[in-house]
């Protein structure tokens, strides 16, 4: 039979168990961030079917060698930034914080690897106002190439935050948030490489 | 060597492996549906479905939405399937 107390515990532990990963407001702004690369999507998508050829050559402009390594790169990034995130709440600042460094490297890979991509396309003549495809191509990729270079900026803060700052609920709910805008940039690059490069 | 507590869990490791075979895959359908002859319907499917399966398995485990509140996981998973249905809907029906 459950004493008061050993209710009392029950209760916490499932409220804790149910809980809202960061805060309130970063998931407004995921929420919000899904929302306009949803209809980035649907552009692509329906630019695809009205104009397949135009499509089907700008993507065989593309090297699709350097987006699967720039999805390697996020995805590594986003074990590595998780795992800084579960290194931080058992209190191993030091060892959290070479996550997030290393993660913050994957970031810089990413961006120099865009910088590849994007210096060979310009070269080749491609600009956003060659088609379609390449304006999806440019404006879409460079939105997200600007959220890698935050979410970069970001790991770096965190992997100092977690070198300076006390463990504690505080430094939680930072370091969650850091996490949650790294994610969020990764499921995004997930879907705009298969609708640019793949199919 | 790094103390075990500093080490990722076993559980985010195997998603990403499973995150990165899954991208192997998605690269190879991509492969055969651009160099088919005649329509590809099911590998445009398959290849956005399978980047959709990645964008699901990043929110439940690196977001941590699997233990989260239960309204913020039925919103993501409603998103992940709405916005992969009406996206092979308008690539394969179109």
């Amino acid at each position: 039979m459950q004493t008061p107390d050993t209710m009392s515990i029950a209760t916490a532990q499932a409220h804790h168990s149910a809980r809202v990963p960061g805060e309130a407001g970063i998931w407004i702004f995921i929420a919000g961030d899904l929302l306009a690369f949803t209809l980035f999507f649907v552009l692509i998508a329906l630019g695809n079917g009205d104009q397949p050829q135009v499509f089907a050559r700008g993507r065989a402009s593309l090297d699709i060698g350097l987006g699967v390594a720039n999805t390697l790169l996020l995805l590594t990034g986003s074990w590595l930034v998780a795992a800084g995130v579960e290194t931080s709440r058992k209190g191993a600042g030091r060892a959290a914080s070479r996550y997030f460094l290393a993660g913050a490297a994957c970031g810089l890979g990413f961006i120099a690897n865009k910088f590849i991509e994007w210096s060979h396309l310009i070269r080749l003549g491609a600009s956003p106002q060659t088609d379609d495809f390449y304006m999806f191509f440019f404006v879409f990729t460079g939105i997200h190439l600007f959220h890698v270079l935050l979410g970069t900026v970001y790991m770096l803060v965190l992997s100092r935050a977690c070198s300076k700052r006390p463990a504690g609920p505080e430094r939680d709910r930072f370091v969650e948030c850091g996490g949650l805008f790294w994610h969020l940039v990764d499921l995004l690059w997930i879907v705009l490489f298969a609708l640019l490069y793949l199919i | 060597m790094p103390k075990p507590s500093s080490l990722p869990s076993r559980s985010l490791t195997l998603v990403w492996l499973a995150l990165v075979v899954a991208t192997l895959a998605g690269w190879q359908l991509g492969e055969s549906a651009q160099h088919a002859h005649g329509p590809a319907r099911a590998a445009v499917a398959g290849v956005v479905a399978i980047a959709f399966l990645k964008v699901l398995a990043v929110g439940l485990q690196f977001m941590e939405l699997r233990e989260a509140v239960w309204f913020l996981r039925a919103g993501f998973c409603v998103w992940v399937f709405g916005a992969m249905t009406a996206l092979i809907a308008i690539l394969v029906l179109r």
